[in-house]
């Protein structure tokens, strides 16, 4: 991978524009700015040359899929069925009002619980964002860090440098790829990526932010491990599992099936807990914190 | 509003030959034949229901690309999916990758790269470059500013373009650029 270099302003100018001219949307006196430049600078060329063949290449690769030769047959029958359906009137058959009515009192009783689905969805979103954004958008170290630095407190940030090596502990069979404290939306927070035969699994642990709770009460996908949830979904083709403590945000994300990400999530729930036991107390008001030592011993939310 | 009778003949006069651009572009949203299908079929019954409010004489192409995405957002929510937030856009420009692209690859490792883009990039760039509507018109089907178009597209490209990259890579194909040790 190589950085892009600019010979000098014209050429950043040129690079500002590559995408409009790909996609035919420059006014045309610009246009005739790029291809003036163009027609002396060999590597503007290249990159614009390079671009527009990975345009051409895409187009021809998806273009050549038909639709199968049966499909058309099938939307023409389906919409005869429908328009002599239609004209039979039986979208006005008293039945549908008494369907529509037994739908509307169903869909009452589950409101709340998609309103918790929704909830979570938008907490576990952080995690699956970070490992899109950042472990499969590559914007890791090229190399993996030396695993002692990734341990020390420099790399991860005070207090987080004991996560490597206990989260790398449970996950034996996982290759360490890097460990470092991402910058997304305002927040930084420590991000370890390892894997496994070419799948990458991102552990991105978030400090929580006023409201940042999971729901209260057992959701679809979310199972529960010595009391704490573990709450499950996915975002495009990746599964996303997240978990909490008083203070923090646990999400461990990666493209593997929804059963293995939740076993993975477990087997590094407690250890992790563990770690970050002592460090919420100190995130914790001083009030907060003498209470919590006088409370019965409870690490977690309990989320029944 | 203006309603008129709605005809059979005339709706798949209009509409059907659009049917092919429909199935690959829900066959690259979905990376599945089967769903891809049923997902067509599902955005012709539901297009045929609205045709009504079809105003004759606009573009009938795009109607169905918005009834398209329309109908696969109704389908992604039966499945707890979660939407992207803006948090993937910020990640955009921290880093300018010139990644350098073998031109000998083939349309199914070209696949494989667009498959490996996340939904939301793959979207824009298969309207954008493959169906080939403006800015505008992608903004307008994906309900979604302008400028998340350009933003998406821009990343989305880029996103191929490693992804092309990687492909490259595994086959021990990829050209070295001068920046890189042999």
């Amino acid at each position: 991978m190589t950085v892009l270099r600019f010979q000098n302003k014209e050429c950043e100018k040129l690079h500002g524009y590559i995408d409009a001219y790909l996609s035919n949307e420059l006014l045309v006196e610009t246009t005739h700015e790029v291809l003036k430049h163009i027609e002396h600078c060999a590597n503007c060329k290249e990159a614009l040359d390079s671009r527009q063949r990975v345009k051409a290449s895409l187009r021809h690769a998806v273009r050549a899929r038909q639709a199968p030769p049966g499909l058309e047959t099938k939307v023409r029958a389906r919409l005869r069925e429908q328009s002599a359906a239609s004209r039979l009137g039986w979208l006005s058959a008293p039945w549908i009002v008494a369907a529509t009515c037994a739908a509307l009192l169903i869909a009452s009783g589950v409101a709340i619980q998609q309103r918790n689905q929704s909830a979570a969805a938008k907490l576990l979103a952080l995690g699956a964002n970070d490992h899109i954004g950042c472990a499969i958008g590559n914007h890791h170290s090229p190399t993996p860090p030396d695993f002692a630095e990734v341990s020390g407190p420099e790399r991860m940030g005070p207090s987080y440098g004991p996560l490597a090596p206990a989260i790398a502990s449970q996950l034996g069979e996982f290759k360490f790829v890097d460990g470092h404290r991402c910058k997304v939306g305002g927040r930084t927070y420590p991000h370890l990526i390892l894997e496994r035969n070419g799948t990458l699994l991102s552990v991105s642990l978030l400090e929580k932010q006023p409201g940042e709770n999971f729901p209260s009460g057992m959701l679809n996908g979310a199972t529960k491990l010595n009391g704490m949830g573990i709450y499950q979904g996915r975002q495009e083709s990746y599964s996303v599992a997240g978990f909490e403590t008083a203070k923090h945000l646990i999400f461990v994300s990666s493209a593997f099936l929804d059963e293995e990400n939740l076993a993975l999530a477990r087997k590094i729930a407690t250890p992790t807990v563990d770690i970050l036991r002592p460090l919420d107390a100190r995130l914790q008001h001083p009030l907060q914190f003498l209470a919590s030592l006088m409370a019965p011993r409870s690490d977690f939310r309990n989320i029944e | 509003m203006f309603v008129r009778k709605s005809n059979l003949e005339e709706f798949e006069a209009v509409a059907l030959p659009h049917l092919n651009d429909i199935f690959r572009t829900a066959s690259g949203l979905l990376r599945n034949q089967t769903e891809a299908e049923d997902l067509a079929q599902d955005v012709y019954m539901n297009a045929w229901k609205s045709f009504h409010r079809f105003e004759p004489g606009t573009n009938c192409r795009a109607w169905l690309f918005k009834i398209l995405f329309h109908r696969l957002h109704h389908h992604r929510r039966k499945w707890f999916q979660l939407k992207l937030t803006k948090e993937a856009d910020i990640l955009e420009d921290t880093l300018k990758w010139e990644p350098p692209v073998n031109d000998v690859l083939t349309d199914e490792e070209i696949i494989t790269a667009l498959n490996n883009i996340p939904e939301d990039y793959r979207a824009v760039v298969l309207l954008a470059d493959v169906e080939e509507f403006s800015y505008k018109e992608v903004a307008a089907t994906l309900d979604i500013p302008m400028g998340t178009v350009m933003s998406r597209l821009s990343r989305a490209r880029r996103m191929l373009r490693e992804q092309l990259t990687t492909v490259a890579d595994s086959y021990g194909i990829r050209k070295k650029t001068s920046g890189e040790a042999s």
